[in-house]
This record gives structure tokens, C-alpha cells and sequence, in this order.
């Protein structure tokens, strides 16, 4: 039993005991108190402290540690108010504003902050509520040196899913817009949504990355994208062929096609010995397998009638062709819309090669004459081409053959030279066969199969490339072997379409998942220290770019390896080369890209992950936007849009309310005033915060003779008595500018430049700042005293609102087979190898684009009985040709004389073109419908109606009746027209 | 001696000076170009001191150009009759250069009440012989209206489309019937003349100014001109041909001019423009 004074004693060390744990607990909740009071977030949220902030997002899992967890963003705790713009409710605090609140975090956005939280976009650590664990990524060194100094940054490697860097935000799109496609800027976001991304998509699909690289889960419709090499040695010679595969861009610097030989940056000395030597062994015997395999399609007598071989014996081309007519012709017959030549150098198309320099190219008879044969009919000589008949066959009353006229042109160059080819080391042949066999059959079987062939036997027992070496051997015949070898080794087929080659697999890795890729499987290698070697890493102190891929490439992450593959392919084998042989080493070929190409592919790739966010986040376009989606994808593949205007020039304006005056008045029908709702109205009359009021117009700004957008004088002078600059807009949808309604095809809106706060450029059209020029020119030179503006008229046309204007019947038959509307046009539509599909999804484009209904019943005679029964007297007034239509249309075999570019279209197959809404439009104010049309108003809507002794009545009535004739113009002849006269009485 | 620096120098020292007097003065007179005739000439019915005539003339200083016949191919059973040849530059078989506009540039330039009450209501456009007649017209547009008139007996077309104006395409059938007679009116005065064009005949060709004053004129086709019953003062005049846009020639920056207007009648002088300045490329 304890005494009392032991058990005082230890009475008095609990008590002590007590006093510290006391202590320590009040220290530790002092500590925690303060802790608490001091975390970082508060900072953000200063006096109105709302705690920690969460989005709770149960579909949208995560993987935490082999589980599917459902996320939990916190972001806004720190990133307070971030759905408010920075305009508004200026007493607000807030570091920042989502600077795209239009498509992201607004209520009124699709994707409202509340449905998607933030990390499906941005990835990161959502639960986190401290900057560092946040799992951020600096965008730039700066950045990540300020970072560091003011959070305490560092890379958390313990979280899987860093947030992505700034420049790659848009790679998450893809994964909820699989189609792509729906990214593109449009009228509800005229802001490209996603710019970055779409460049490199573009880029992948242009370049043909698919072809080597499986990429599932995005359409590509991957035909490939090179020119079928089927026929290629027929019309190209041995150097040519040899100069171009070994580097493709010393012939054509601007070419698509990577660079697959004489990478040597990475190579030591040995090396590179061993490269120069089997690369040239490689690309020669290429360029003759491509010779001796070639399967030509014969060129008919017509092609090879018009060439006869010059004294030269070099290319030639028909005796009258004119090369000036021909150069001509690039331009006016649209060529340039899709390929470049150097004596054009405004001209801007990529979708077909640079046409300069032909002449070399095509250097025998035989290949002008293949030309001649290909401009005639592209898809004669190879039926998959993309390129369009351009219809250049002899017109019957022109005495010039324009196909003679631009062959000649195209190989009037011919200054350059491939440089002349190596001669072949028997010894290097033997070494390479001999290195492609010995992985299948060890050195000493290789080496005998080199010196002797194949047996009978053994050939019989071959499958594939090998069969080429049956005895007896011979020089030729290694040849074909390793060039079939290096096919199948650098997958020349991904895209070239290659004889015996139809079935290749592609030979680069799937890039479907690549912006998950497990970093630890990316062979970096030792490329560090060639980046070190090379003199990269020094610029990496001033170029923050540089710097930041270099930092991403020292930590084994993705968007390193991505930037240094698009740079150097092949560098990760540097100091690598020992113990592999030839056949082992990397093979991708480099393209021709800048830093921003570059990284709009990396931005592309590193969205390709293949695992969809749940379906409720998964982008799923109404009927009407999916026919968009499609179509555009059409429209991109043969590119349509070079020649035709989709969406007009859309600009924004601001002006303080006294900056406008009421439009001059425009006599128009009641059924064709513009109707704009009241609240547009008053909101383009109301004050924004600056005093200004904002306003939209779309349409297309008056421009020089060359084709630029003018700078006019305008009625405010400067300081010294100046007229300012203003610009003439004329408008091509009605506007409301402060507060009252702008007609479309009316006055044109003179703007200053201060009050053009944005102009969204229009959609297509490219080819035609090239064109307007020469039309304009082409038309002066004719004596026509033309207004600039009307000179559009003989251009390819806006498309807008085609489906509204057209029936889609009638469309898709025009889209298969173009059939000449406007005898005046300066070119003409040329054939395209549409599909059915493709011909289908174009035109349910553009149904969806004008918000057209695909199907309208065609009226079929059953107009009312006092308009049918006026038929006659409009046909009066449509064949009058004192002041009616037949002054200035075609109809039928009815031709009104006088220039053919002042011509209009055949009115006989109008309506079977244009629908009856757009025809009753059309006729009371054209103007209003195609502002540059020089088609007189010939139905005033006010004062006396003209025409009264063909077609009596008011200009309504005869508008009725006018629309009525042209719809059933079919009917109405058939009406006239007895067949049972024709049938002999017996 | 160079005239081109001497007028330079002169208008600058006008400007500069606010010299008030006869507008050619001594200088003008030792060139031997016509001298000023103030209130000792000839006067005006109805001219104050507060009102001032100007006169001048255009030389084209080379031999007249050939005027290039147009290709006429449409309705030619009626136009096919005429001889219809270029009028983008009219020179007089003395040089006399017809065709330059000749106005005031500032908007707000007081106008002669009498001028304003005189002055016609109505500027008439013909289509012609299948041309326009005239080939440039300029209009007030507060106090005049075009009247737009087809005399030919095939129908034609009149398409203008002046800066921030309302667009016109108007249908003229041939006389007797009324829609052969319009009328316009121009709410938007413009800095430059607009082109008027018939899409039915390619090859007409003519030039309208709606202007907020009625002080414009167009050189006749000996190449005098004359603006009556301006404000006295100096005027900055701009001048235009349809060649060339504005007449920026060594005298005339920019196409422009500044008299000083004194009352009774104010005689610029002679002008001589080289050959080059007309130029166009064939």
C-alpha cells in the first residue's frame, strides 16, 4: 500500500503531467487555430469568408489508386468569383476571370461550372486546397521561377493527372469532341473555341500522320495523303525519283513530305559512315523498283496527239499552246485555290503540291503528255485522286486548247536539276541485303542467299520480299529486294498507295491513348545530352519555350518527348547506336514544321486518351449540328471553301448613340422589310459601361481593286481638316445599329476604325483575294465600265444560305455533276470525285447551315387558278427582250446577245434550282438577297408598274405570277407541246 | 520659268496671310495668263460684294489622245447606229481638258441666297444615243433631285451605289412608257463623284457628286470653268478626273486648291496637266 507521501507524490506528476499535456494541447490548438486562420486560400477570399468551396462531381470519376472515384473540385475555394467577368462588379475579388466565360464556367456557357467543375478540362488535384498540391503546371519558366518564390511550388509526382500546362488547355477538348469538327468557330462562337487544337488537327490530317499512326476515335476519313506511286515511274526519271526521295525538299521546299534520309545530327562519325552509305543504297534501289514496278495507265491518242517530242527530245508541249494564255489559266480557272506556283505569290492553297518548277519534273514527252492527260480528266489516271476535273475540255468555238495552253505553262520551268546520283558500292548493296536476311536467317544463311539466290525450292517455299532474290541473282534484283525492304521497313505506303503493298499494317506506334501513355515506357534515351551537346539547352535560359519543353524533356514527361520527336525524329537513338544494326534504328522522317505547328500537333496528341469522361459529358450535336460536323469535314476535304464564302466577315461594333444616323430610306415590299426583335433593337442603342452601345453586322466590306479592304474618306476630319479613315460595310443579314434596323443589300454602314471593336474574318474564300483582282482586270479590259462590286458576280459564290435558297435535289445532282449557271462567271465549278455520301452530307450541311427543311414539296402545277392562268402573259413578259428578262437571260436556246459575261442564267431551269420563297424574294428586290447582283429592280414596289402591256397588273401580282411561271416552266411548255402531234397518223 | 512652284508658293502665301485682293494679282499677270478682272470686269446681274465668280482653265499639254471607240454589242439595232467612243478623257482639238470637277471642299460653306433661289430644281440624266448624257453631273443634294431620263427606244438601266447611300438599280423602258422618266434624290453629300453604270450596256459609263453646296463645276470641253456667286475668302478647292481620282498633281496637292475668293469675277489661270498624269494602262 502507498504511503500518503508516495501517493502525494504521484498525485503531483499527474498534475504535472496534466499541466504539460494541458499546455501542449492549447499550444497544438493555438497552433491549429492560427494555422487554420492563416491558410492560403483565405488570402483569396479576404473578408467574405465562405470557407472551402467544392464542386461535387459523382459521375465524373477518377482513377485513385485502381478505384474509380468520384471527383471533388475545390478550385474555386482559391479561384474565387472566377464566373464573373472582370468588367463587372468591380468591388468583387477575384484573381481571375475565366477569359473565355462564353464557353466555359458561366451559368449561361455549356459548360457551366457547377455541371463540369474544372479538373475534366484542366486536370490537377481537385481535392487540394493549397496551390502546391494542386498539382499546377507552369506554362513557361518564368512562371515556374515566380511560382516557385511565391507557393512553395514543386512537381507532385505522386499525382497522376498534373494539370495540363496553359498551352496545351484545349488538349482536353477532344476527349468530350471526338468529331473535332465541332470546334470550329461559328456564328453563336464566332471566337474560335479552340484555335490550338484545330490548327493541329488540321495538321495531323493534312500531313498524314495516320497513316504510320493508328488513331482511333477520330475520323480522319484516312485515305492517305500521298499521290499514288503506282504509275510514278512511267513519267518520272531515276535522278528526279532519286533526288526527290532522298530530300524531297531540295525540288519542292514547301512539300509535305517528311524528310526520311540524312538525318546525321545524332550520328557519331562510324555512324553516320555506315548511314551515308545504305541510305543511298536504299534510295537507289528505290528509285528503280518504282521504274520497273510501275503499272502506267495508258495515255489515249487524244493526250499524246496534241505533244510531239521537240528537238531537245524533252518535254513538249503542242505547237500553239501559249504559255502566257496558259499562265492565264492557273489563275482564272481557280488552280491556285488549292496549289501554289512561284510566279503567284499571294496565292495561299495547300490542299494539291506547289506546281512550280514542273518542267523538271516532267522532263520526257511521255510525262507531258501524261500532264496533258491528267488535266484533262485527274480521276482517268487515278480514281481516288482528290483532285477535281477542272473541266478544261475545248470549248467549240474557242480556237485555243486550254489544256495545251496551261501544260505548256506549267513546264515552261525547268531550270532546276536533281543533283546526280552516287554511284552504287556493289558492297553496300550486298551488306544491306545481307543485314535484312540475317534477321530471318542468320548471317551465314543470308550471305549465301546473297551470293547464290534462292533455290527453286526455297522460292517456292518464300512468302514475300525474299522471292525477289531467286537465282539467278543478279544486281537488279537486290535492288527490288531492298526496295520493297525499305517500303515495308519505312512504311512508305502509309501515304502513297504502293503496287503490293495494299495491306500494310502502319508502322508507327497507336497514338489513340498517347496523351495517357504511361510516361515510364517513353525511350528518351539519351537525348538530354545531345540537347546539351547541340547548343538547345543553352538557349533555354532565354527562350522560355525552350526552356519549358527542355525542363519537360529532363523529367521524362510526355510533351517533352512530343517536342523533341517533331524536331528530331531520330535523336533518340543518340549514343544509342552501338550493338543495333542499321534496320534497328529509329526511322520516322521529319516534317517541316515551326515551333507553333509543332506544338498545335502536341496540343492534338496530348488529347488523344481514349477514355471518355462519362456520357452525360460527351458532346452529342442535334441532328442539325451533326450535319454540320459531317459536312464540314467534306467541305475540309476538298476544300471547298478556298473558293466559296460560308460565313460573311461578321464584325463587332461600339459607338455612342449620335454616331448613326437613320438609314436613307430604301422602297421595299412589306414582306421583304427586315424584322428584328425589339430587344435587339434597344439593345443596340443601349450604353455599355464605357458610354458606347454595341452592335453586330454581318456582310462583306467594300475593297480596292486588289482586293484588299478599302480605307475611304469618311465625313470626320482630323485635326488638320483630314477626312479619317472609314470602311464601307454592306450588310448581308439586316442589322440593328443604335437602335434602328439596317436592311441588308441597303446603304452600305461607314464605320471608323475606332468604332470596329472585332472583325471576325469570313469563313472562305481565301482564293478569292487572288481572283477579284484578275476578274476586275478581265472585266475592265473587255470595256465594261464595271462597279467593283459587281465583279464578285463572276466569282465563285458565297454559299450562304444555300439551302434555304436551292432545292437539296437539285443540289446534289450539282454537287456530282456541275452543270454551268451563270454564262458570265470568269471560272466554273469542276468536278469533284464526290461519293454519294459525301455529295449527301454536303448537302444536309448546308440544309442545317441556312436552317433549311431538307424536303419541301415542289409545287407540281397546283398554284392557285388566277396566277396558273396567267402564264401566258408572263411568258410575254419573260421572253420580252426590249426591257424584260430576256434582254439579259438565257433561256433555253434563247441567248439575249451582246458580251457573254453580261449574261444571266438560264431562267428555263431556274426553278428547278431555286426554290419558290427565294425566286419571290429574288425578283422584288435582288439586291437585298446578293447585294453585288447588277440585277435592276424590275417590280417597284411604289409609283407606276412597268411592263403593263405584257404582264398587266400591280408588282405584286406580277412578281406571283413571274415565280409561278419560272417553278412550272416545265409544265407550262409540256402544256404547249403535243406529243400526239408528233406521232405519225397512220 | 516653272509655274507649277510659283502657283504653289502663292496659294501658301494666301493661306498664310489671309491676302485678301485679286486672286492672280501681278504675279498671275507677268505669266501672261489672263489677268484677274475684279470690280473693274464686267459684273454680274445681281453679284455683291460678298460674292465672288471663279474661273479657269484645263490644258491637256499634248496632242488630244484618240478616244477609243467602245465595243458596242448589245441592242444593236439601236445603238449599233452610233459612233460611241471612250469619254474617260475628253481633250478639245486646242488642249482644253473637259471633264475635271472642280468644287468647294468644306460642307458648310455659306451659299448665296440668290444662288440657292435660282438654281434649278431638277438635274437631268438622259440615256441618250445609248450613252449617258452628261457624262458628269454633280447635284445639291437638299435643293435637287435627279431626274433620270431614257430617250432611247430600247430600255436601259441606271445602277449608283454612292458611299453609306441607298444603292439604285432603276429598269428605264423605252418612251412613250412614263417609267421611262425617275427620279432620285441623294441624302448623303460625298467627298468624290460616284460612277453611274447600265448593266445592259456595259459600256456606258458616267460620274454623279452629291454635294451639301451648289459651288461644283466640271470643265467644259474647251477646259474653262466656272463657279459662280461664292463666298469671298479663301476657298479650298478640290479637283477630280475620272482618270486619275485627284488631280495630285505638283500644284495641286492632293487634287486641292485654295483661292481667294474676291467679289466680281476671280480667273485662276490656265492649268497645264502633262500627258502622264492620264496615263492608263491599255
Amino acid at each position: 500500500m502507498p504511503t500518503p507521501d508516495r501517493t502525494h507524490h504521484n498525485l503531483n506528476r499527474l498534475r504535472a503531467v496534466f499541466a504539460v499535456s494541458a499546455i501542449a494541447l492549447l499550444g497544438v490548438t493555438v497552433w491549429a487555430l492560427v494555422a487554420d486562420h492563416r491558410r492560403e486560400w483565405r488570402q483569396y477570399q479576404a473578408s467574405d469568408d465562405r470557407g472551402i468551396e467544392q464542386i461535387v462531381l459523382p459521375e465524373l470519376t477518377v482513377d485513385y489508386h485502381f478505384c474509380q472515384v468520384g471527383r471533388t473540385d475545390r478550385c474555386v475555394t482559391c479561384h474565387q468569383n472566377i464566373d464573373v467577368p472582370q468588367t463587372d462588379y468591380l468591388w468583387l475579388r477575384r484573381p481571375y476571370s475565366h477569359p473565355r466565360l462564353d464557353l466555359y464556367v458561366g451559368a449561361d456557357s455549356p459548360h457551366p461550372m457547377a455541371e463540369f467543375g474544372c479538373t475534366i478540362c484542366h486536370e490537377g488535384q481537385g481535392r487540394a486546397t493549397e496551390f502546391r498540391f494542386a498539382s499546377h503546371t507552369p506554362n513557361d519558366m518564368n512562371q515556374r521561377r515566380a511560382w516557385r518564390e511565391r507557393h512553395d511550388w514543386f512537381r507532385d509526382v505522386d499525382w497522376d493527372y498534373p494539370m495540363l500546362a496553359r498551352r496545351f488547355a484545349e488538349s482536353r477538348c477532344l476527349q468530350c469532341h471526338p468529331d473535332v469538327t465541332d470546334l470550329e468557330p461559328s456564328p453563336r462562337w464566332p471566337d474560335p473555341p479552340a484555335p490550338k487544337l484545330m490548327a493541329g488537327y488540321h495538321l495531323v490530317r493534312q500531313l498524314g500522320c495516320f497513316g504510320c499512326h493508328e488513331i482511333e476515335g477520330v475520323e480522319f476519313r484516312g485515305e492517305p495523303v500521298g499521290p499514288s506511286l503506282r504509275d510514278v515511274g512511267s513519267r518520272l526519271a531515276r535522278p528526279f525519283l532519286a533526288d526527290w526521295i532522298a530530300r524531297p525538299a531540295r525540288f519542292r521546299p514547301d512539300t509535305r513530305m517528311p524528310r526520311l534520309f540524312g538525318h546525321e545530327a545524332h550520328l557519331d562519325a562510324v555512324a553516320r559512315q555506315k548511314a551515308r552509305r545504305l541510305e543511298a543504297v536504299e534510295v537507289d534501289a528505290l528509285a528503280q523498283w518504282l521504274r520497273d514496278a510501275c503499272q502506267p495507265v495508258a495515255v489515249p491518242p487524244s493526250a499524246t496527239d496534241s505533244t510531239s517530242p521537240s528537238a531537245a527530245g524533252s518535254a513538249s508541249v503542242h505547237k500553239d499552246a501559249s504559255v502566257e494564255r496558259g499562265r492565264r489559266l492557273l489563275l482564272t480557272r481557280g488552280c491556285l485555290a488549292c496549289h501554289k506556283h512561284d510566279d503567284y505569290p499571294r496565292a495561299t492553297g495547300t490542299q494539291g503540291p506547289n506546281l512550280s518548277r514542273l518542267g523538271s519534273k516532267y522532263a520526257t514527252a511521255r510525262a507531258a503528255a501524261w500532264l496533258a492527260d491528267w488535266l484533262r480528266d485527274p480521276a482517268r489516271q487515278s480514281p481516288r485522286t482528290r483532285m477535281p476535273n477542272p473541266l478544261l475540255a475545248r470549248d467549240a468555238a474557242a480556237a485555243n486548247d486550254p489544256v495545251a495552253d496551261l501544260t505548256a505553262f506549267l513546264l515552261a520551268s525547268a531550270e532546276w536539276n536533281p543533283s546526280p546520283p552516287s554511284a552504287l558500292q556493289e558492297a553496300d548493296l550486298d551488306e544491306l541485303v545481307q543485314a535484312h536476311l540475317a534477321a530471318r536467317h542468320g548471317p551465314d544463311e543470308a550471305r549465301r542467299i546473297v551470293e547464290q539466290g534462292l533455290s527453286d525450292r526455297e522460292f517456292a517455299a518464300t512468302p514475300g520480299d525474299e522471292r525477289e532474290l531467286a537465282r539467278p541473282i543478279t544486281r537488279r534484283k537486290k535492288l527490288h529486294y531492298v526496295a520493297r525492304r525499305t517500303i515495308a521497313k519505312r512504311g512508305c505506303f502509309g501515304c502513297h498507295d504502293i503496287p503490293g503493298f495494299e495491306l500494310a499494317r502502319p508502322i508507327g506506334p497507336a497514338l489513340s491513348d498517347w496523351g495517357r501513355k504511361d510516361e515510364s515506357l517513353l525511350a528518351f534515351g539519351r537525348v538530354e545530352r545531345l540537347l546539351a551537346a547541340d547548343g538547345t539547352a543553352d538557349r533555354a535560359a532565354t527562350d522560355h519555350d525552350v526552356g519549358f519543353y527542355l525542363d519537360a524533356v529532363r523529367g521524362r514527361r510526355r510533351e517533352g518527348f512530343l517536342w523533341q520527336k517533331l524536331r528530331e525524329p531520330r535523336s533518340f537513338d543518340y549514343q544509342k547506336m552501338a550493338g543495333r544494326g542499321f534496320n534497328e534504328w529509329l526511322k520516322m522522317g521529319r516534317f517541316s514544321l515551326d515551333d507553333a505547328r509543332r506544338e498545335a500537333i502536341a496540343t492534338f496528341v496530348l488529347g488523344l486518351i481514349a477514355r471518355p469522361p462519362a456520357s452525360k459529358y460527351v458532346y452529342r450535336p442535334d441532328a442539325a449540328t451533326r450535319a454540320i460536323v459531317e459536312g464540314r469535314k467534306v467541305l475540309d476535304r476538298h476544300a471547298c471553301v478556298e473558293c466559296h464564302v460560308l460565313e460573311m466577315d461578321r464584325w463587332r461594333l461600339a459607338y455612342e448613340s449620335d454616331e448613326f444616323d437613320a438609314p436613307p430610306p430604301i422602297d421595299q415590299f412589306d414582306f421583304m422589310r427586315p424584322r428584328i426583335a425589339r430587344e435587339r433593337l434597344d439593345a443596340s442603342a443601349r450604353p455599355g459601361p464605357d458610354g458606347r452601345a454595341r452592335s453586330e453586322i454581318v456582310g462583306m466590306p467594300r475593297r480596292t481593286d486588289d482586293g484588299q479592304v478599302a480605307a475611304l474618306e469618311g465625313d470626320k476630319e482630323d485635326a488638320q481638316g483630314e477626312p479619317l479613315p472609314v470602311r464601307a460595310f454592306t450588310l448581308w443579314q439586316p442589322a440593328a445599329i443604335a437602335g434602328r434596323v439596317w436592311p441588308a443589300g441597303g446603304p452600305e454602314v461607314l464605320l471608323y476604325d475606332d468604332q470596329i471593336i472585332r472583325r471576325y474574318p469570313a469563313w472562305g474564300g481565301a482564293a478569292l483575294e487572288l481572283l477579284y483582282p484578275a476578274a476586275l482586270a478581265e472585266a475592265r479590259a473587255a470595256g465594261a465600265s464595271v462597279v467593283g462590286s459587281e465583279v464578285w458576280g463572276r466569282l465563285p459564290p458565297p454559299l450562304v444560305g444555300e439551302g434555304a435558297k436551292v432545292w437539296p435535289d437539285w443540289l446534289a445532282d450539282h454537287l456530282l455533276d456541275p452543270q454551268p449557271i451563270r454564262p458570265g462567271a470568269m471560272m466554273r465549278m469542276p468536278r469533284y470525285t464526290l461519293s454519294l455520301d459525301e455529295a449527301n452530307r454536303l448537302v444536309d450541311f448546308f440544309l442545317a447551315h441556312a436552317g433549311a427543311d431538307r424536303i419541301v414539296r415542289r409545287a407540281t402545277g397546283s398554284s392557285s387558278a388566277p396566277v396558273a392562268n396567267r402564264r401566258d402573259e408572263a411568258m410575254r413578259l419573260l421572253t420580252d427582250h426590249k426591257t424584260f428578262c430576256a434582254k439579259c437571260h438565257v433561256i433555253g436556246d434563247s441567248r439575249p446577245g451582246g458580251a457573254t459575261a453580261t449574261e444571266g442564267p438560264d431562267l428555263a431551269v431556274a426553278g428547278r434550282r431555286l426554290r419558290g420563297e427565294y425566286l419571290r424574294r429574288w425578283l422584288a428586290r435582288p439586291q437585298m438577297t446578293l447585294p453585288y447582283t447588277p440585277m435592276p429592280v424590275n417590280f417597284p414596289p411604289s409609283g407606276e408598274p412597268i411592263g403593263q402591256d405584257l404582264l398587266p397588273g400591280d408588282s405584286r401580282e406580277q412578281i406571283d405570277a413571274m415565280v409561278d411561271l419560272l417553278e412550272q416552266f416545265d409544265a407550262y411548255l409540256r402544256e404547249k407541246t403535243s406529243i400526239g402531234d408528233m406521232v405519225p397518223k397512220s | 520659268m516653272n509655274r507649277n512652284t510659283n502657283v504653289d508658293a502663292m496659294n501658301r502665301k494666301w493661306t498664310r496671310r489671309r491676302f485678301v485682293g485679286r486672286v492672280a494679282g501681278v504675279a498671275m499677270a507677268a505669266w501672261g495668263v489672263p489677268r484677274v478682272v475684279g470690280a473693274a470686269g464686267p459684273s454680274r446681274p445681281g453679284a455683291s460684294d460678298e460674292w465672288g465668280d471663279l474661273v479657269g482653265r484645263f490644258l491637256y499639254d499634248g496632242a488630244p489622245p484618240p478616244r477609243k471607240k467602245l465595243k458596242v454589242d448589245k441592242d444593236i439595232d439601236c445603238c449599233g447606229r452610233f459612233d460611241i467612243r471612250d469619254e474617260s478623257l475628253m481633250v478639245g482639238p486646242d488642249g482644253g481638258l473637259a471633264g475635271v470637277y472642280v468644287y468647294a471642299r468644306d460642307r458648310r460653306i455659306r451659299v448665296c441666297p440668290e444662288l440657292a433661289a435660282s438654281i434649278e430644281k431638277e438635274v437631268l440624266l438622259d440615256n441618250c444615243d445609248c450613252i449617258f448624257k452628261p457624262h458628269c453631273l454633280a447635284i445639291w443634294c437638299e435643293r435637287q433631285t435627279l431626274k433620270i431620263v431614257n430617250s432611247d427606244p430600247v430600255a436601259q438601266n441606271v445602277a449608283f451605289s454612292p458611299l453609306g447611300d441607298a444603292p439604285a438599280n432603276i429598269i428605264l423602258p423605252p418612251p412613250p412608257n412614263r417609267a421611262a422618266t425617275a427620279t432620285w434624290t441623294f441624302r448623303r453629300p460625298q467627298r468624290k463623284p460616284a460612277p453611274i453604270a447600265c448593266n445592259y450596256h456595259p459600256w456606258e459609263s458616267a460620274f454623279i457628286l452629291p454635294l451639301a453646296h451648289p459651288y461644283c463645276t466640271v470643265s467644259r470641253a474647251d477646259g474653262t470653268f466656272r463657279i459662280a456667286r461664292l463666298p469671298i475668302g479663301p476657298i479650298e478647292f478640290q479637283l477630280w478626273h475620272e482618270r486619275v481620282g485627284y488631280l495630285d498633281a505638283p500644284r495641286f496637292a492632293r487634287g486641292r486648291i485654295t483661292a481667294t475668293i474676291a467679289p466680281g469675277e476671280n480667273d485662276l489661270g490656265t492649268f497645264h496637266l502633262a500627258p502622264a498624269l492620264f496615263a492608263q494602262e491599255s
